[in-house]
């Protein structure tokens, strides 16, 4: 079974007085399946966090490990190769690039490896579908709504069937109805996938539907209920 | 804290982004100044090289015919000469002489040659040179090293000494095309003269009249020895052997020549004598007894007959003196079918008015003669009882026409009627040169030999028998020869003026004597008023004082301005460089938006900002200055050894030198900095449209996402334009010449248009695609159609710049039939040939036999003058003249031959627009018809349109007004101006003969020698030199091709620098799409899979661009070369575009990878 592991993960960002300590020892696991919000105060090093696992950024302490693969230890070319075969990303802005048009900016991802095969392409068509766009298919970002775009960048995520998608404030740009469908996008498509998800995210509302929920509170995570400073699993 | 502060903070805090800035200015400024110094570089060498050719010669005193060498001294001895002047030393120069070097097969023929005949003092003129005084005796000569270079001598050797011979012009004192002028024997032939010293071509060594920047062919010998030489042949007349022909004079100041002031100063101090002016005046006196028979004195010329404008002088001087023109009658004869009597042989008949000083006293009435008039005559009694002519008889004077044509007499007659008989009186023994004429009663006014000027060999024989005339004397009987013993040159018959002048007159002149009244003056005192007005005339009469180097300086400013023309050529460079500065100032805008929204967001406004913008570029901008300078120098330099070595062709030779000018520096320094600076401030400025919001975000476009859309209106105009350049193709194959080369070009603009216009559309339309299985190769090629006006626009500057680099080639020139008119050969000659070469008995005489029949002669006259073609970068000012014959003109009425090509002209006739070389023979005024190449009427005279008139005051002191009535086109013509031979022997009387020849020779003949062959046997005593027109024609074309070649490398290195600035737009919009990039980096993009995908979005622009410039171009020189045949420079092409590739490719690559590197995070985070 895919699993995602976070151990004693600490970050620190040099200043010229001292070292600003982001993140302190973060640990937490997570199976192919489940999904995980994390919530807090804007600063408190969720989007940080999210960037380490995504393999964006690197730790000052401690260890993430994906599908038994430390990825830290992989040099850059196979970074690359296994953020672009294990994750996916959505981030609070679509980032669909505005000359290609829906299933397109889908296949991007595929392009990392050469061309999209036929296969890629179909399951661009079906992640479109689910997400209800198969009218928009040829449409180009600049031609659809807010809520569709990022409807996109989902899809974007799971083209290549990633283990573990990674969603930073992914309604953060929408409305409250918009959003709920995103999250509901969300949870939907990552249980077909049986990928793993972290949402980090300031809405409640958006972190209470998902099956674990955590609060990162300086620098520490914490079940969200909790207002201790420990680690929770 | 203040605004510099901040700029001076900022200067120094983004030191690399202003150092790129800097680099960019650099490059601009470099090209700016680098043209500046190549101008003033070839304005120093030209400069240079005056001084050089001239030594310390600052002035030069030339005359027509020789004077004495004592003038010289005479002319140092003056106060206007000791104040200003150093040197004055008397020197015979012959320019139009040849060298030769071995005999028969093996001989070696150098033409072009000056000679120069000198003493010792002649080399002080080079002292600042310290040059190795060669002592020249007799039979010695000294050359310089073109001219050894010419004959094959490479050094001397004491063991095995050189002997040349040199061939001098001779110029008959008695002009050769007059009647009695002599044809032949021009030239004197000096053998085995020794080689002693072999001099460099500096200084004294490259001694020149005329500016060029080519080395003459020049050989000195001693003074003495050519003027024993002359004196046999030339100067005999001189009571004074030792003649020269020029003084060069040297002034104080060797490296400033005198003012004008000065120089007319010393001008109206020379006095040359009477004789210098080949002037005699002599008392003539015959008495009887006691009576004075007549007292008067003669002023006449030695060259026989006088110039009128010397005759006018004269004429004023002494308003009482009578003009006479006396002239020789071939046979006189009464016109009656019952006078049986022998026509008189060779007469001499005197055209005077009588008057009360002059008026014979008649045989038949006993009384003085009255006033002859027009269509009258009046014989001497000795002619008229010979003739049994009475009072009312017709008299036919046969005579040959004043001047030759072809250099044969040609015989005419006129009839006149007897109206009197002039009494005169037999000597009582024969007439001797040394005692006065005894008679045994009193001799008449008639009696009088001195009506004849002095002509040698024919006034000085003592019998018939000894004159030495140029044609045969038939008829010729004893009778005549005692009226020669008795009466010497007496004249047989008189007519009046009027009618001597109509038929006798010539361009020669209208005057033999004066017959000047005694009026109680003595010989001296006539010989003053006479020496004064010579003096002091206005006209030159035929000395002229030379300012050369002040000359020579001011045609060192060169025919074409190099610093503008390499402006021109380096505006490519330029444009792209100040692209580059823009481009990269943006890019550094980009990087600092966000700046410029904080200030904006805390409120300074949109001018302050600008300020603190623009102190901090004027920083980056002088850094830049200072730095492009110093590549100026660099870049000039460059270019220089570019002139010195690809692009010689241009210059001919070698000889342009580096030359720094402070104020060029400065000049390109400020330059660049303004040029620079409004740039990065029009930037700056654009910015003011970004909303602080944008700014702070670090954007500075509008919404990149709005792809726009093209219709399907830009694919019909890209049809549209695709059809017009079809068309214009199509026509451009009915044209010829340089309106083919632009119909092509205009053909390929719309070409390339219409393909950018498709690029545009293809980027533009918006297309459903239903294959999603695309690489990064599509990828890249939509990425670019998200700005499809940068993408179309970057593309289209590349394409633009490919196809005028490649296009211009269309422009380059071979020779063609219409630039020779069909002609093989091009021929001068040191000396001139007076006869019809066509003619098949001149042939004989010549060559021993006929020419083939389809070998042809036009022969032309020639005035020496500079070489005004594109071969010679001075400024001209007294360009070679060329006389075009009749046959020439007569030539072209035909249909069936081979014109050549007119840019333009003034016909208006039928005739004319036949031939628009009979426009030559109109007459308008004062001015006369001028035919002249377009290239050097444009490039070296300045003369643009027809109908132009201009100016030219020649050194040999004649002024013309020339007027422009047609411009060929690229012929062999160039470098001369074309007048028709009836204005040019008006203008020139002096030059004699034919030295210009365009020719076709049969060289078939495998019975005896070509004609080619022919002429270079027999007319190599000419100093013949035969140049293939072909290549003579290729040679001019060269410097347009040369240039041409200049203006593509230059092209290609500003394409070379547009390949960074397309790197540079590459990152930058890379940079306006980082978070996307980023994006495809947090997707597992590794890096060199994002590089490649930039790299592929550079390459398809670069790529793209050339190969839409390459096929436009190809539209145009493919058909072009293939119809003209012309050699196209496919290499040094492909060379360019190989180098611009592999550059482009290094610099996307490098810009590519620094993409690639950035970091994902901070691009994700904004």
């Amino acid at each position: 079974m895919t699993k995602l592991s976070v151990e004693k993960l600490s970050k620190e960002f040099p200043t010229p007085a001292e070292p600003l300590r982001v993140l302190t020892e973060v640990a937490f696991s997570l199976n192919s399946g489940e999904n995980l919000s994390i919530v807090g105060p804007s600063g408190c090093g969720k989007s940080t966090l999210l960037h380490i696992i995504g393999t964006l950024d690197t730790p000052t302490a401690g260890t993430v490990e994906l599908d038994g693969i430390n990825p830290f230890a992989l040099v850059p070319k196979e970074l690359a190769a296994f953020r672009n075969e294990k994750i996916g990303f959505v981030f609070q802005e679509h980032y669909l690039l505005p000359q290609l048009s829906a299933i397109e900016n889908v296949l991007v991802p595929c392009l990392a490896r050469g061309r999209a095969t036929s296969e890629q392409v179909d399951r661009a068509k079906l992640l479109l579908k689910n997400a209800g766009l198969t009218e928009r298919e040829n449409h180009r970002p600049h031609e659809m709504s807010g809520g569709e775009r990022q409807r996109v960048a989902v899809a974007r995520a799971l083209i290549l069937n990633p283990v573990l998608v990674l969603a930073d404030e992914p309604t953060g740009n929408l409305d409250q109805d918009t959003a709920e469908q995103i999250g509901t996008l969300l949870i939907q498509m990552q249980k077909n996938e049986s990928a793993m998800l972290i949402c980090v995210t300031h809405s409640n509302e958006l972190a209470q539907r998902f099956d674990n929920a955590k609060r990162l509170d300086h620098g520490k995570l914490m079940d969200s209920n909790s207002t201790a400073t420990a680690t929770g699993k | 804290m203040n605004l510099t502060k901040i700029a001076t903070q900022s200067f120094i805090h983004f030191w690399r982004s202003n150092l790129t800035i800097a680099l960019g200015v650099a490059a601009a400024t470099a090209v700016l100044t680098g043209a500046l110094i190549v101008g003033d570089s070839m304005r120093g060498s030209l400069k240079q090289l005056t001084l050089d050719r001239l030594a310390d010669v600052d002035e030069v005193l030339l005359a027509q015919s020789y004077f004495r060498e004592q003038l010289a001294a005479e002319i140092a001895a003056t106060e206007a000469f000791q104040k200003n002047y150093d040197l004055a030393v008397p020197a015979i120069m012959l320019p139009n002489s040849s060298a030769e070097l071995g005999d028969g097969d093996d001989k070696v023929q150098a033409v072009a040659v000056s000679i120069f005949g000198c003493h010792e003092d002649f080399w002080k003129l080079d002292a600042t040179r310290h040059l190795e005084t060669p002592k020249i005796d007799e039979d010695e000569i000294v050359i310089n090293r073109t001219l050894a270079d010419s004959l094959g001598i490479g050094s001397i050797d004491e063991n095995k000494p050189i002997e040349i011979g040199v061939r001098l012009p001779l110029q008959g004192r008695v002009p050769s095309e007059s009647a009695l002028g002599k044809k032949e024997e021009l030239a004197e032939f000096i053998g085995e003269l020794k080689v002693v010293a072999i001099i460099d071509d500096h200084g004294l060594g490259r001694l020149s009249m005329h500016p060029s920047q080519l080395p003459p062919r020049n050989a000195y010998l001693s003074l003495a020895q050519l003027q024993e030489v002359l004196y046999a042949n030339q100067t005999e007349n001189k009571s004074d052997s030792q003649q020269v022909n020029a003084v060069f004079i040297s002034s104080k100041n060797s490296q400033n020549p005198p003012t004008p002031e000065i120089s007319a100063s010393l001008a109206k101090s020379i006095k040359p004598s009477l004789g210098d002016f080949d002037l005699r005046i002599q008392q003539v006196t015959q008495k009887f007894e006691n009576e004075t028979i007549f007292d008067y004195f003669s002023v006449s010329s030695d060259q026989m007959i006088m110039s009128d404008p010397m005759a006018e002088v004269i004429q004023s001087a002494l308003p009482k003196a009578q003009p006479v023109m006396t002239y020789l009658a071939n046979r006189m004869s009464v016109v009656s079918e019952n006078n049986k009597r022998r026509p008189i042989p060779f007469s001499m008949i005197t055209a005077i008015d009588f008057n009360d000083d002059f008026a014979p006293v008649s045989a038949v009435s006993g009384k003085p003669i009255q006033p002859i008039r027009e269509n009258e005559i009046v014989l001497n009694s000795w002619t008229a009882e010979k003739l049994d002519a009475k009072i009312g008889d017709e008299i036919e004077v046969i005579y040959f026409e004043p001047e030759t044509t072809d250099g044969d007499e040609v015989e005419t007659s006129i009839k006149l009627k007897l109206v009197d008989i002039a009494k005169i009186e037999p000597p009582k023994e024969e007439i001797s040169d040394d005692q006065p004429t005894p008679f045994s009663a009193p001799p008449t006014l008639a009696n009088d030999p001195f009506l004849t000027p002095y002509v040698p060999g024919l006034t000085d024989a003592e019998s018939v028998d000894q004159w030495d005339l140029p044609f045969e004397t038939p008829g010729i009987e004893k009778e005549d020869d005692l009226y020669w013993k008795s009466y010497r040159t007496t004249p047989k018959a008189f007519v009046c003026l009027a009618t001597g002048r109509k038929h006798w007159a010539s361009r020669f002149g209208s005057t033999t004597s004066f017959r000047v009244p005694k009026e109680g003056r003595d010989e001296s005192t006539i010989r003053k008023i006479v020496s004064n007005a010579v003096s002091n005339a206005e006209h030159s009469l035929g000395f002229e004082l030379i300012a050369i180097k002040r000359q020579g300086l001011k045609a060192s400013s060169g025919t074409t301005p190099f610093d503008v023309l390499f402006l021109s050529l380096s505006m490519f460079v330029i444009v792209a460089a100040l692209i580059l500065v823009s481009i990269l100032f943006r890019l550094s805008l980009q990087q600092r938006a966000n700046q410029i929204g904080i200030l904006a967001a805390v409120g300074i406004s949109d001018g302050l900002i600008t300020k603190i913008w623009t102190l901090e570029m004027v920083l980056v901008s002088a850094l830049g200055a200072v730095l492009g300078v110093a590549l100026g120098v660099g870049y000039a330099a460059l270019m220089i050894l570019g002139l010195r070595t690809w692009w010689v062709g241009a210059i001919s030779t070698p000889f342009i030198e580096l030359h720094l000018g402070w104020l060029s520096l400065l000049i390109g320094a400020v330059a660049g900095t303004i040029v620079c600076l409004m740039t990065i401030t029009f930037s700056v400025w654009r910015t003011r449209k970004q909303s602080i919001r944008s700014l702070l975000s670090g954007k500075l476009e509008t919404d990149p996402t709005a792809v726009r859309q093209t219709g399907n209106r830009s694919k019909i105009i890209a049809i549209a334009m695709f059809i017009l350049a079809v068309v214009l193709a199509g026509v451009a194959t009915q044209l010829g010449g340089e309106s083919q080369a632009g119909a092509f070009l205009g053909g390929g603009f719309f070409m390339l248009a219409a393909m950018l216009v498709w690029v545009w559309n293809q980027f533009g339309h918006k297309k459903t695609n239903t294959n999603h299985q695309h690489g990064l190769n599509k990828f890249a090629m939509q990425a670019l159609a998200r700005n499809p006006l940068r993408s179309v626009l970057t593309i289209g500057l590349v394409a633009a710049a490919s196809f005028l680099i490649i296009a211009i080639s269309a422009f380059r020139l071979s020779p063609s039939v219409t630039g020779t008119a069909g002609f093989q050969w091009v021929a001068t000659t040191e000396q001139p040939i007076f006869e019809d070469l066509n003619n098949t008995d001149v042939q004989e005489k010549l060559f021993g036999v006929e020419l083939e029949k389809s070998s042809l002669v036009l022969p032309m006259r020639l005035k020496s003058g500079q070489d005004a073609s594109c071969n010679n970068p001075y400024q001209s000012t007294q360009p070679r003249v060329l006389g075009m014959s009749k046959k020439f003109v007569e030539y072209f009425d035909q249909d069936d031959v081979q014109k050549f090509s007119w840019a333009s002209k003034a016909a208006k006739s039928d005739l004319e627009k036949q031939n628009p070389w009979r426009l030559l023979e109109s007459t308008d005024g004062d001015t006369i018809p001028v035919v002249i190449d377009k290239n050097t009427a444009w490039y070296s005279l300045k003369v643009y349109t027809v109908g132009s008139q201009f100016d030219v005051d020649f050194d040999s002191g004649e002024s013309a007004k020339f007027k422009v009535v047609g411009f060929l086109n690229n012929s062999i013509l160039q470098g001369s101006l074309m007048i028709s031979e009836k204005h040019f022997v008006k203008l020139f009387p002096q030059a004699s003969g034919y030295r210009y020849f365009l020719m076709n020779l049969d060289d078939a003949n495998d019975a005896r020698d070509s004609d080619l062959d022919l002429f270079k046997q027999q007319l190599s005593d000419t100093g013949l030199d035969l140049k293939s027109s072909e290549k003579l024609l290729a040679g001019f074309l060269s410097v347009q091709n040369t240039y041409l070649s200049t203006f593509q490398l230059l092209g290609a290195l500003g394409l070379l620098l547009g390949t960074f600035g397309l790197a540079a737009v590459q990152t930058r919009s890379v940079l306006e799409r980082k978070q996307e990039l980023a994006l495809m980096r947090a997707m597992g993009f590794d890096r060199d899979r994002l590089g490649t995908f930039v790299l592929i979005e550079t390459c398809l622009l670069l790529l793209g661009g050339l190969l839409i410039g390459m096929i436009a171009a190809a539209f145009v020189t493919l058909p072009h070369w293939l119809l003209t045949r012309l050699s196209f420079p496919w290499l040094e092409l492909l060379g360019m575009f190989a180098a611009i590739l592999l550059v482009g490719l290094i610099t996307a690559w490098l810009s590519a990878r620094w993409i690639s590197k950035l970091p994902i995070l901070s691009a994700l985070r904004n």
